[in-house]
């Protein structure tokens, strides 16, 4: 469904032109759950920007369905590390802005924000600020606003890098719920993390890159079986070869 | 952005007051000239302040409070409405309470002149000032004059400024 032909992209620094990815085709089937692995400069969330139209590849061609992205997709929704919510709007209107920014209709709207409120477990809390929520409750509300616009292809930029290890797992296997959930739209997830652990724990493709400029180093399908677990056979043996490839 | 900036730092270099005589000479005598003459010479003096503040605002916004309204497909000014102008009211309060700071000062000199052996002024704390100093000599009315001015001021940073700022700063304030 989506698919990356020879993009590249370079920012400018002072004059000069910095590349920070290079010679990325990728090709991304219906409800893949992919993984983008690497160290800190190989170009992971500029990849995922890339993806969702936030910035347009230097060269190179983003298609999607077929068809050539230009702007942001509007089938396709995005998760921040940073969760991103207004501070000055409940938790309630923060998941609406998608749908007003689609012109539905306000009563729909708002049913539509407390329906998928309410599947990531904040049912209550609609009239709450992110201030008063905590880190793993503010992400629900992040993915909340996501799953709100109704999304085929869902990104996530290293959507659990800021919670607690007991929150984050908790999340990844609600993540992991919603997404084979075939009631509910998802059904191609992109996923950005430095975790190696994490994206074998969840994907069914690891694309390994490496830095300066970024490249794709590997492409690894994991077919362990679902719902999986760290103490899995062969687990260990998939995440030590992923992390020879990055070193 | 940066030919505004530009423009704001050329214009914020030129004190307000400079502007003064240029004023009085367009509108001293005229019916409401003294009043015009505070009021454009107090937003002279305000605007670069505000101007500043209100930029830097803007450019405190993070990239992906940005990113994520357009990924959630926000229009340019939907993004102005509900992102970039709420995050500036703290700068705009803050850039207020230094222009009005700056103000206060300039209504001192705008509220009362002599021109051409005329003396124009208006009703205000900044003219019983001038007029205390220069019409009666007088020390008693001098400090009283003070004392309202003074009065004035801290009363309105109490019950307008605290007040604003307070309230900014707890609906407004960026934090994850």
């Amino acid at each position: 469904m989506l698919e990356l032909r020879q993009v590249a992209k370079s920012f400018g620094d002072r004059g000069r032109l910095v590349p920070a990815l290079t010679d990325i085709s990728l090709a991304v089937p219906e409800r893949q759950f992919l993984c983008v692995v690497g160290p800190s400069g190989s170009g992971k969330s500029t990849l995922l920007r890339i993806m969702m139209g936030l910035m347009p590849p230097s060269s190179g061609d983003v298609l999607y369905q077929g068809r050539r992205l230009s702007g942001v997709n509007p089938h396709a929704a995005m998760v921040f590390q940073s969760f991103a919510l207004l501070p000055w709007m409940t938790v309630q209107a923060n998941v609406e802005l998608g749908l007003q920014a689609r012109d539905m209709a306000p009563e729909e709207a708002s049913r539509r924000a407390a329906f998928y409120l309410d599947k990531v477990g904040l049912d209550g809390y609609e009239e709450a600020y992110p201030r008063e929520l905590s880190g793993g409750m503010k992400q629900r509300a992040g993915l909340a606003r996501a799953l709100a616009v109704e999304p085929d292809l869902l990104l996530m930029d290293e959507p659990f890098a800021g919670l607690d290890a007991l929150t984050s797992a908790n999340l990844r296997e609600e993540v992991l719920t919603l997404w084979s959930d075939h009631a509910l739209p998802v059904d191609t997830v992109v996923m950005v993390t430095h975790i190696i652990e994490e994206a074998v724990l969840m994907a069914d493709r690891v694309i390994v890159l490496s830095p300066h400029p970024g490249r794709i180093a590997a492409d690894v399908t994991i077919s362990l079986e679902r719902p999986r677990n760290k103490r899995d056979e062969g687990f260990d043996a998939l995440v030590d070869s992923i992390f020879e490839r990055i070193v | 952005m940066r030919p505004l900036s530009l423009v704001a730092q050329i214009g914020a270099s030129i004190p307000a007051t400079a502007f003064f005589p240029v004023l009085v000479a367009i509108f001293v005598g005229s019916l409401g000239g003294m009043e015009l003459i505070s009021v454009l010479l107090a937003l002279t003096g305000m605007q670069w302040y505000l101007l500043f503040n209100m930029l830097a605002g803007v450019q405190r916004v993070p990239d992906d409070l940005r990113e994520s309204m357009r990924s959630l497909g926000l229009t340019r000014r939907q993004i102005h409405r509900k992102l970039v102008l709420p995050a500036c009211m703290p700068s705009l309060v803050t850039g207020s309470v230094v222009a009005w700071g700056g103000t206060w000062n300039a209504l001192i000199l705008s509220e009362y002149i002599v021109y051409r052996g005329h003396t124009y002024e208006v009703l205000g704390v900044g003219a019983l000032l001038n007029r205390a100093t220069f019409q009666t000599g007088d020390r008693t009315l001098l400090l009283l004059s003070v004392a309202a001015l003074v009065t004035t001021v801290v009363a309105f940073n109490r019950l307008v400024w605290k007040r604003a700022y307070d309230h900014v700063q707890t609906r407004y304030r960026m934090e994850a």
